[in-house]
């Protein structure tokens, strides 16, 4: 439980609140490099920490990502015409560079100066991993690419993915952390098969794991602790990376999952997940199985990133199959996640209302983390992990270890990227 | 014509509000029973009063009303499993019993006492001939459920259905209390039936009295040669009225009649329960004409939407609206007022008596409860749970003298009488 001012400022990210001003220091994802395909291909609109955006891919290739509203008078740029290394408002056609600087003012005469007075506000663009990152903080002291493994594959390794969610960005945060859901919400009755390297979870037995969470580099590394055996431990390993990413864990062998929690508003967020093997191309089946929509994935409409279930259909539950298949009668397991995180009492749930548990210590300690990281801003301390690119090379990892072992010395191979890929 | 502070208070039934706090004092209908029509069915969701919950069936027939959401962390109960005489979230797996006691928390560790101390909010229910009534005030004020003489009729002599109505309660329910319109709004030109009765006399004469259960009020139009046509329904504190409709019984009289209650969901929405009865026989489909016109999720299938499928044609020729059924007329015109009407702009007539008179009863009553007093029409004592005088009339009378003609129309219960035949 967090006091209502607690739960204002963990959820508000719009321009100005003191969230969103941590969450513009670091490189955010904001679009699937696809979405840009070509040079001078239509522009498109993002919303992102409360702004309303558009990007484009100028004719050399480069990314633009602008303010969506036109300086001049406010028309949206989305329309415009992406042309010669600029994007031109379509209503008295101002152009653009991907910088922001106003390249063309075909309204004013030539001799007018006014054109070198306009800047539209810009951000900078970065490419890595078959997204778009932009940085939306200040231009002085520009944060560092995250070194996270996935970017640094050759692009068969690695699938990503984008959907968009209603419910503010922490709900799926926490989420992410909170192994203790998986024996619940994530159950099936019958055989798992189509949960690839989740085969020991799927064996399980102890539905009340202990937690533990500790402080590192990139932000938590979060475990937890199920009875497997009178010898063994079954451990599922989870990095929180700040400030809003998670790394989900798979046994060895099987391909690493990674999400990220991007708020378009408070009341909405864009999810992007990736999913990679370090040693080799992703098989057909591996991509088969992502989509097929029944795991870490959910399904979205082509072009606009909605999810097929979504509440307006009751996310397609289906009570006879949640009698005789599953927890919920819910097809996958993202699609399971959308049904509780976005409706917790609304889409900004209200923390001051909660019972929290034993089980919660994961999601405790992601709040009390990203609230410190705030404080510390606000005493104009800017976060160390935008300086710390390498600590981001890290894996989840689930696995049995010998009862007397810690999990950081018996997971430490499993828990770091291969430090060859770069 | 109200106040503007009138018209707040009589309008506003979220939690805190004066008139919420009122309503919360008496059974109002939450859902129909046919919603959850077996044990273990699947859980549905309800909003009643501004506040989101969730009903269902237990494993041993008995309802269950809930705080909507997961008293863990938020999640909605609706997706939950419903087994085992209890309600259980899918995300951890916390479950409840239809009282609100929290029975299993899985997630926490086995011998944990956590699930002792949280309380899930949860409300009383009383099933009465397909409708499920709820109590949501504080449990030690709980009345008795009132005994009116539809609700103890054989339950095959009865029939109900539910729908959305787009607009405050109290648009609706003085409609119900407004004799006058059934001259226009409900009139066809063809004087079949009972249409020549009102439709002979446009401008009738109008009483009310206040009684034990709410305001009874009275409509008396001319019928000719000496003779009354009298139509009596009665408003029953505090969502409710008894209107003298249905058909007629072998001895010429109504054969019964329809209590249509408005339970606000929020103050711009309200359920609309119409239900009826016969004395004489079983219900048919026949009686249940409503029915056609609601669609899924209790929505009527005329609405605002489509402007209440109106021909022009059929105005012109037909009826006085050129909508088919009483629903879209009674929709129709009070739902087009607005979603919350602002009553300091209206003009009000003599032939609005009854109007005024439920009001003035409404706001009376929230006035003597702010003021620390009881609320008003509520029985405590099973010897005077006895509204069989709240009857409907619908009938022609030889002169004026309608308390003559139906002496059992009493402002009170025969609590003496009763007691004495004991």
């Amino acid at each position: 439980m967090v006091t209502k001012e607690e739960n204002e400022l963990l959820t508000r990210t719009g321009p100005g609140t003191p969230m969103g001003e941590l969450f513009r220091q670091f490189w955010l994802p904001i679009l699937l490099a696809e979405e840009l395909p070509t040079p001078d291909c239509p522009p498109v609109r993002v919303k992102i920490l409360g702004e309303n955006l558009v990007a484009f891919r100028d004719t050399a290739g480069r990314v633009g990502v602008l303010d969506a509203y036109c300086a001049h008078r406010g028309a949206s740029l989305f329309w415009g015409r992406n042309e010669e290394n600029g994007l031109r408002c379509v209503y008295h056609g101002w152009k653009y560079d991907v910088d922001g600087r106003c390249v063309d003012m075909p309204s004013e005469p030539a001799e007018s100066g006014f054109r070198d007075r306009i800047r539209q506000p810009a951000y900078p663009t970065r490419e890595g991993g078959g997204i778009i990152w932009v940085y939306m903080g200040s231009p002085e002291q520009v944060a560092e690419m995250p070194e996270l493994e996935w970017t640094r594959v050759p692009a068969p390794h690695r699938y990503v993915h984008k959907r968009f969610q209603a419910c503010n960005y922490l709900q799926n945060v926490e989420g992410e952390v909170d192994s203790s859901h998986v024996s619940f919400l994530h159950r099936r009755f019958d055989a798992p098969a189509t949960l690839a390297g989740q085969q020991l979870l799927a064996r399980s037995k102890d539905s009340s794991p202990r937690f533990t969470a500790t402080e590192t580099d990139y932000g938590l590394l979060i475990a937890a602790r199920r009875n497997w055996d009178d010898e063994s431990y079954y451990w599922r390993i989870t990095q929180f990376l700040m400030p809003s990413y998670t790394m989900i864990p798979s046994e060895p062998g099987a391909p690493i999952g990674f999400t990220a929690a991007v708020p378009a508003d408070d009341e909405s967020m864009w999810g992007f997940t990736a999913t990679w093997r370090p040693d080799r191309p992703l098989s057909k089946e591996d991509v088969a199985r992502i989509e097929s929509w029944t795991g870490i994935y959910a399904e979205v409409a082509p072009g606009d990133y909605r999810t097929v279930a979504n509440r307006g259909n009751n996310y397609l539950i289906d009570r006879e199959r949640q009698r005789a298949e599953s927890f919920t009668g819910i097809r996958g397991i993202r699609e399971q996640d959308l049904a509780v995180q976005e409706d917790q009492r609304g889409p900004i749930t209200d923390r001051t209302r909660e019972h929290l548990g034993t089980s919660d210590v994961g999601v405790v300690a992601v709040r009390q983390r990203l609230l410190r990281a705030v404080d510390e801003l606000q005493r104009g301390q800017g976060p160390p992990e935008t300086h710390n690119s390498a600590a981001y090379g890290v894996r989840s990892a689930a696995l049995l270890l010998k009862r007397g072992v810690h999990y950081e010395q018996g997971a430490k191979d499993a828990l770091i990227a291969d430090p060859s890929i770069s | 014509m109200l106040s503007k502070q009138e018209n707040e208070l009589i309008t506003r039934a979220g939690p805190g509000t004066p008139m919420g706090e009122l309503m919360r004092r008496y059974w109002v209908p939450a859902l129909l029973s046919e919603e959850i029509p077996a044990p273990d069915s699947a859980p549905v969701q309800v909003r009643i009063l501004g506040e989101d919950l969730v009903a269902f069936r237990d494993t041993q027939g008995r309802i269950g009303l809930l705080d909507e959401h997961c008293s863990h962390r938020g999640t909605s109960l609706f997706y939950g499993r419903n087994e085992e005489c209890g309600l259980r979230c899918i995300y951890h797996g916390w479950k409840y019993d239809v009282e609100g006691n929290v029975l299993d928390t899985p997630a926490e560790p086995a011998g944990s006492q956590f699930k002792n101390k949280v309380k899930h909010p949860a409300y009383p229910t009383h099933e009465a001939n397909g409708i499920v009534f709820a109590y949501l005030g504080p449990p030690e004020k709980s009345p008795l459920f009132p005994s009116h003489e539809w609700a103890s009729v054989a339950s095959d002599h009865t029939y109900v259905t539910k729908c959305l109505q787009e607009c405050s309660y109290l648009q609706g329910l003085e409609g119900e209390c407004d004799s006058s319109h059934l001259s226009f709004l409900h009139r066809t030109f063809s004087l079949d039936g009972e249409q020549s009765l009102y439709q002979r006399d446009s401008a009738p004469a109008y009483e009310t009295e206040d009684t034990d259960f709410g305001v009874r009020l009275i409509a008396l139009r001319s019928a000719g040669q000496g003779k009354t046509y009298v139509r009596v329904s009665s408003f029953i504190q505090p969502v409710g009225c008894a209107v003298p409709v249905g058909s007629r019984g072998p001895d010429g009289r109504l054969d019964g009649y329809e209590v249509h209650f408005y339970t606000p969901a929020d103050d711009t929405h309200s359920w609309r329960f119409d239900f009826g009865f016969r004395r004489s026989r079983a219900v048919t489909e026949k009686d249940v004409h409503r029915r056609l016109v609601i669609g899924p999720g209790y929505q009527r299938i005329p609405n605002a939407a489509n402007h209440y499928l109106q021909n022009r044609e059929k105005q012109r020729t037909v009826n006085f609206t050129g909508m088919d059924d009483f629903l879209s007329h009674d929709s129709c015109a009070t739902e087009s007022m607005g979603p919350l009407y602002d009553r300091s702009r209206e003009h009000l007539g003599t032939s609005d008596k009854g109007v005024i008179a439920v009001r003035r009863y409404l706001l009376d009553a929230v006035k003597a409860l702010q003021a620390g007093g009881e609320p008003a029409a509520n029985v405590t004592d099973p010897v005077q749970n006895d509204f069989r005088h709240a009857d409907c009339i619908n009938q022609v009378i030889e002169g004026e003298d309608w308390r003559a003609a139906f002496p059992h129309l009493r402002r009170s219960r025969m609590v003496a009488e009763t007691v004495g035949a004991r």
